[in-house]
């Protein structure tokens, strides 16, 4: 039984700690007048190499192209931007040593998150302990807003938890007959997907849909040809996958081989790589796929279409929703800085909790612990492109497509 | 049945890719004796080059590919062993083992900065594709790999058994001393071992590269079901490497059609495990007379 005393040791743990932090966070706003020229540091850690690096560079890019416009534009609060960004090789401890590194070496001014829920889950915990704002590109497991933070911030449009809702809201639309009336769950281990497909599971189980496969692999899984052919057996009508990267090309790769083809079809993550997914699984065999996304190119909130026109300019190539995901995290914070017009971690953190910002992603808003109001959009890959079909009201089409036709070869 | 006939035929597949992935390594490991941790990126970098061969030439048939790539693999793996390995033999196990990490982390930044993060495929009309017979189900590209690897380790088996190479091989690495004495220039063989295992990277990575997205960090599961094959297989044997290739691949469709998923991707380091308890010199390994060959 915790006693008393184990208690007030906790307490006093946690209040040094939090003194420590806020003594920290006044250092840090602590020379204005003579080094008001001084430039405003952010400091973010990025997964650069290692299996997720595809994502983290299109990240990197659009904190670079933010920074770049703010500074364009006469900086942040009349301060140059500098973004010092790190590499963690997607490594939790090598994360953890490099927010560290910025708060206590660098003394970065403000930070801004890392991708995937995998990280972000230790480094908003840093963040946290050092008083600092946390605003995350990525990140939506769940259990990274059960930890009690109050400086944190997710920066797409709702998290995973509402990962399944556009496409169940869907399905609870189809008339009784249409509906798929049995589903297989496969995914990888990872915070991210894993509860995603459980909630997949948990409402369409409530809407009656027959579970008739369920199953989990880890990140080392390369060969899918067996799973392919248990889920062929197991013979569902609608088939969600819990995809994180090339794990998403490589069961449908094996799908294809087996030769079976759901009528629908739900993937995460994999699908909105819009050019390496066509060329992975065949340009014609991506029709009627689904994913969830929190952003497309065709979007048309405010800025959004600039953001893309100013991407392709400096990169050459189209911007996905993990750039337009970190330039919204650095909208969010430059936002709030210059509402609060000092750097004051506590100002900025309160701010965010009471105000709607306006970012290239829609406007948003957060509750007491980061989760915003909204929820992702439904995406379908349709005649070879990647468009929202659910809300309406940000839709690209006016059709769904389903059931999914077949493997063409 | 039907299911166990299915997963018995996937695993046979797999475990022959498996076979040709790991035959490189089974030379370096097993002749040369050195921990050769850099054979998943050469396999990988045999895969890069296959796509690279394969974009720039208009879709060039990745198993056509590979009579380009073998070569360029053993020019490479001569490249590295001369200019990485040999200064550091005299180091001993630590020194090479040293060597080819600080390769393998070096490499993942090179395909990074080469081919890029995202995962590259090579789509030949039959990556995707199957011959049906029945309910039976036999993926194009995987049977494909299964008749190359057994060419492969069929043909590096016949120049080691049959050929004055072979013998020289064998000889410098069996007792180096006794092999300079008759006239065998045991660097030089030594440097053409390691070429040889480069180059069937070059057809290990063609394969694989038609059957798995490429990424920059897909050595690692091809480096750790390697060094298990070839402890299961026993050193230097190639039909110990090919029989343990087939049951690795076997134990991870069973497991997966079986048991669970979830589970598959332990069979490697289980595998591992269970030789070094049960039987240290794996299936075929031969005692080997260690009394003259010490250096």
């Amino acid at each position: 039984m915790p006693t008393a005393i184990t208690r007030r040791i906790r307490i006093a743990a946690v209040l040094t700690a939090l003194t420590v932090g806020t003594a920290l966070a006044g250092c840090a706003s602590g020379g204005t007048g003579p080094e008001s020229e001084a430039p405003i540091k952010i400091g973010a850690s990025l997964p650069l190499t290692g299996p997720v690096a595809d994502v983290s560079g299109p990240g990197y890019n659009g904190y670079e192209l933010w920074a770049e416009q703010v500074n364009a534009a006469g900086g942040l609060l009349g301060r140059p931007v500098e973004l010092t960004l790190l590499d963690d090789g997607f490594d939790q401890d090598q994360v953890v040593a490099n927010y560290t590194r910025l708060i206590s070496q660098d003394n970065v001014d403000l930070l801004l998150g890392t991708f995937s829920s995998f990280l972000n889950l230790p480094a908003s915990a840093v963040a946290e302990r050092n008083g600092m704002v946390y605003v995350e590109p990525s990140g939506g497991a769940q259990e990274i807003f059960e930890q009690g933070f109050t400086r944190l911030f997710f920066a797409q449009p709702g998290t995973s938890a509402s990962l399944p809702d556009r496409f169940v809201e869907w399905v609870e639309s189809l008339p009784a007959d249409e509906r798929p009336k049995t589903a297989a769950y496969i995914t990888q281990t990872d915070p991210n997907t894993e509860p995603a497909v459980q909630g997949f599971q948990d409402q369409l189980e409530a809407l009656g849909v027959e579970t008739v496969y369920d199953e989990s692999y880890a990140p080392e899984q390369t060969a899918f040809d067996s799973a392919a052919d248990a889920i062929k057996r197991a013979d569902p009508d609608l088939l969600v996958h819990g995809a994180v990267g090339e794990d998403g090309i490589g069961l449908v790769r094996s799908l294809q081989k087996v030769g079976f083809s759901p009528d629908q079809f739900f993937q995460t993550n994999a699908p909105s790589d819009i050019a390496g997914y066509p060329a992975g699984i065949g340009e014609a065999n991506t029709e009627g796929i689904f994913s969830s996304v929190s952003w497309t190119p065709a979007t048309d909130f405010p800025g959004s279409q600039d953001f893309v026109a100013a991407y392709e300019k400096k990169y050459g190539i189209e911007p996905d929703d993990n750039a337009s995901s970190s330039y919204s995290a650095a909208q969010i914070l430059q936002a709030a800085v210059e509402a609060v017009g000092e750097i004051d971690q506590d100002k900025i953190a309160e701010w965010l909790h009471a105000n709607t910002v306006d970012t290239i992603s829609g406007p948003m808003s957060w509750d007491e612990r980061g989760v915003p109001a909204g929820s992702l959009s439904l995406a379908q890959w349709q005649d070879g492109k990647f468009v929202i079909v659910l809300p309406e009201d940000a839709a690209g089409t006016d059709h769904i497509v389903s059931p999914k036709p077949n493997w063409v070869g | 049945m039907g299911l166990l006939l299915q997963t018995l035929v996937f695993g046979v597949l797999l475990g022959s890719l498996y076979a040709l992935a790991s035959s490189g390594l089974s030379l370096t490991f097993g002749v040369l004796r050195i921990v050769n941790l850099v054979h998943g990126s050469l396999l990988i970098t045999g895969g890069y080059l296959t796509y690279t061969l394969w974009s720039v030439l208009g879709g060039l048939d990745p198993i056509v590919c590979i009579l380009l790539t073998t070569p360029m693999m053993g020019l490479i793996g001569w490249a590295l062993y001369t200019a990485l390995i040999r200064p550091t033999i005299a180091g001993g196990d630590g020194g090479t083992m040293m060597a080819t990490f600080a390769v393998m982390i070096a490499a993942e930044g090179i395909f990074a900065l080469v081919w890029g993060n995202t995962p590259l495929t090579v789509a030949p009309p039959y990556a995707r594709t199957s011959i049906a017979l029945g309910d039976l189900v036999i993926p194009h590209a995987q049977l494909y790999a299964a008749i190359v690897a057994l060419v492969v380790l069929g043909a590096l088996g016949a120049v080691l058994r049959f050929t004055k190479l072979g013998r020289s091989i064998r000889a410098a690495a069996s007792n180096p001393a006794g092999a300079r004495l008759v006239g065998i220039r045991v660097s030089r063989v030594n440097a053409l071992t390691y070429a040889i295992g480069a180059a069937t990277a070059g057809a290990g990575g063609a394969l694989i590269s038609v059957i798995y997205p490429l990424t920059p960090d897909s050595w690692g599961a091809w480096l750790a079901r390697g060094l298990a094959i070839v402890a299961l297989g026993g050193m230097g044997s190639f039909l110990g490497t090919f029989v343990a290739a087939l049951l690795f691949g076997v134990a991870e469709t069973l497991v997966t059609a079986y048991v669970s998923l979830t589970w598959t991707v332990a069979v490697p380091y289980v595998v591992i495990i269970a030789v070094l308890i049960f039987k240290p010199r794996g299936l075929f390994g031969a005692r080997g007379r260690t009394d003259v060959s010490t250096p």
